[in-house]
């Protein structure tokens, strides 16, 4: 059997706090195959984000075995785990996090900052990208001038320029109403469809049961 | 590449950022513009001190006749109108004489009296003065004639009623004709101008001397032959009359290297000759490195001010990014999420901080220079810049931009990127 895509093997995870140790990951151990549709619940608290951000290169375990691509990735430096974070992972937040000084097409294009793009076809691809999620007309805008499910459709545009493996949402429609959440969902699933490994964390369930596969998390572990 | 993305990114934020961006500079600005307006007064104060100690001349001991404090007192006491005594001083031709045959290392001996008598040209009075001298002064003064001859040494032995004009004398007594073979009337006496000077130019320094420019030069004995050895001044209400026969002698020495023991002979032979002390000596090479000392101690004192308002800029620089930093927190956090490394977002802090202050040193060099002209406009100075200012002051504002910069782009990059995005 080939290796997964992801592999975590008995994570832990622990922030150091002045109080004593907060474990947000007791002992993790999952797998997820490339192309997969995954969604991931529980309450709040319960670790997700630290999950997705482990999964992103972004949280390095305390305990643990991380392997990306059949390769243990836990132990790199930090400029190693930068560029495969830059090139193979794509994340969208809860609150989108776009640069207000910048325009639509800016910010999209803040991703090929940090990925080492030589090609310079990034341009055309960002439109293309913005085109795609209904952004056609609005590539000088500012973020301020948006709409909440135009900013997450830029901040997925954003996600997508690299041509990343996994794409890695935080509660993408946590700051969204009802419409515009499903919107961005259809937009997520239709990358999927497209090949992308897809990883959702939310608090919807309606929209977790839209997945095949659904982690639940409790208390820093894995609960189904 | 990626060095080139990162200063314009920089200088993009700061675009972003403009009113912030232009105060946080501004103490650098001033900073830098206060070391170029400080050093270039001083390059003023320098260049004039020296020329005024090189006009006396480097390789001259210089004897000056001065007024001894007794006799001061006696007039002060005695206040305005009772002062009509004869205060006798200083040195004498024959203090001259010996000088030259006691201290056969002085190559010339110079004697200079200042003449207290009226200067006609026609029947205009003017302000020109009158200076006896003998024919080294242009040698010794390194002070060439421009147009005819200076006074020869056969008109000191028969003290010819002759003169030579400063340039600038020249001009107020004979403003359209030339002077040579013309009479000026000096003490009521006709004296035949045989030469005029060129200029010396002592530009308007409180000379402690007569300005040559502004003289009539006789020989030393046609001013006795004439005038005699007392003098008489009428000023207004007082009249003062004074023994006074040589006021400075200049001794020139072939090479700096026996000054100092000169001097000590001289000032030696001084106190044996006069019981009050009236005659002072000075030598300008020592002032020169007397100055050059006092100089030194002014640059620590200028630097450290300098030094102090670069500080106080670069702390303002520091608060500004600290600030900066703090605001776009997520930013960071995001720029993080992208790939960038923690040395990605130290040098995006850096570049933005050292650009800054870059910045602020730039416009610093052009406030700085132009306050100095401004001053030097009214004062009246012709301004000068010390060239090392400009290098030294945008130097150390690009350092003061990486310093103060470092403390809050290290915390910019070692911020948890996961804190930074969490959604509040
Ligand atoms: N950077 C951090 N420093 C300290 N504690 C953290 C940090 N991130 C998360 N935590 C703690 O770890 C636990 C799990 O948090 P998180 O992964 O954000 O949970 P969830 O996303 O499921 O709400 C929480 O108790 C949270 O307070
Ligand atoms: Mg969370």
């Amino acid at each position: 059997m080939p290796p997964s895509l992801i592999e975590v093997e008995s994570i832990r995870k622990e922030y150091p706090m002045p109080g004593g140790a907060v474990q947000a990951l007791r002992s993790v151990t999952l797998a997820f195959e490339a192309g997969e549709l995954v969604s991931i619940v529980g309450a709040s608290g319960s670790g997700k984000s630290t999950l997705l951000y482990l999964l992103g290169l972004l949280v390095t375990p305390t305990e643990g075995v991380y392997r990306y691509g059949g390769r243990e990735v836990q132990a790199l430096s930090d400029a190693e785990r930068s560029r495969l974070r830059g090139r193979q992972i794509g994340f969208i937040f809860q609150s989108f996090h776009l640069v207000p000084q910048l325009s639509v097409l800016q910010n999209v294009l803040l991703s090929a900052r940090y990925a080492g793009n030589g090609n310079g076809k990034t341009g055309g691809r960002a439109r293309e990208l913005l085109e795609r999620v209904g952004l056609a007309k609005r590539l000088t805008h500012r973020p301020a001038e948006l709409s909440s499910g135009e900013m997450q459709r830029t901040a997925i545009a954003r996600a997508l320029l690299m041509d990343p493996q996994v794409i890695l949402a935080d509660e993408p429609t946590g700051n969204l109403d009802e419409k515009t959440g499903a919107e961005v969902i259809a937009l997520l699933e239709e990358f999927h469809q497209e090949g992308k490994t897809v990883i959702i964390v939310t608090h919807n369930l309606k929209l977790a049961e839209r997945t095949r596969r659904k982690i639940t998390i409790a208390n820093g572990e894995v609960a189904s | 590449m990626s060095h080139i993305t990162s200063w314009r990114e920089a200088f993009l934020n700061l675009l972003l950022h403009k009113a912030r961006s232009t105060l946080a500079i501004l103490g650098i600005v001033f900073g830098v513009a206060s070391v170029i307006c400080m050093l270039s007064v001083s390059e003023v104060a320098r260049r004039d001190a020296v020329s005024r100690i090189e006009r006396m001349g480097l390789k001259n001991i210089i004897l000056d006749s001065v007024k001894p404090s007794k006799i001061r007192q006696k007039e002060e006491n005695q206040g305005g109108e009772e002062s009509s005594g004869v205060a006798q001083y200083g040195l004498t031709r024959e203090d001259v004489k010996l000088l030259a045959a006691t201290l056969p290392v002085i190559e010339k001996i110079l004697p200079i009296r200042m003449v207290w008598k009226e200067v006609f040209g026609g029947l205009k009075k003017t302000e020109v003065g009158v200076l006896a001298t003998t024919s080294d002064y242009p040698a010794v003064m390194e002070h060439a004639v421009r147009h005819g001859r200076f006074l020869a040494p056969l008109d000191e032995i028969h003290a010819q009623p002759v003169c030579v004009l400063g340039h600038d004398a020249a001009q107020t007594l004979f403003p359209l004709a030339d002077p040579l073979d013309r009479f000026v009337t000096i003490g009521g006496a006709p004296f035949r101008v045989v030469g005029v000077m060129m200029r010396k130019g002592q530009s308007g320094s409180g000379e402690d001397f007569a300005n040559p420019d502004q003289s009539a030069f006789i020989p030393l004995a046609t001013s006795f032959a004439r005038f005699g050895a007392y003098q008489v001044r009428n000023s207004d209400d007082t009249f003062e009359g004074t023994k006074l026969e040589v006021n400075r002698a200049v001794l020139q020495m072939a090479d700096t290297s026996i000054l100092g023991p000169t001097a000590q002979a001289a000032r030696n032979l001084m106190e044996k000759r006069h019981r009050q002390k009236d005659v002072q000596v000075t030598i300008p090479f020592h002032l020169l490195a007397e100055h050059q000392r006092t100089e030194r101690i002014f640059l620590w004192v200028m630097g450290s001010l300098a030094a102090v308002s670069l500080l106080v800029g670069g702390i303002g620089i520091m608060n500004i990014m600290l600030a900066n930093i703090a605001e776009r927190r997520s930013e960071v956090g995001l720029r993080r999420a992208l790939g960038a490394t923690r040395g990605d977002i130290l040098r995006l802090f850096l570049a933005e901080s050292t650009l800054l202050c870059t910045l602020g040193g730039l416009l610093g060099l052009a406030v700085g220079v132009g306050l100095a002209l401004g001053v030097g406009n009214l004062a009246g100075w012709a301004v000068a810049f010390k060239p090392i200012a400009f290098p030294l002051g945008l130097g150390v504002a690009v350092l003061a931009g990486l310093v103060f910069g470092t403390l809050p782009a290290r915390q910019a990059a070692r911020q948890d990127p996961v804190l930074a995005l969490r959604s509040e």
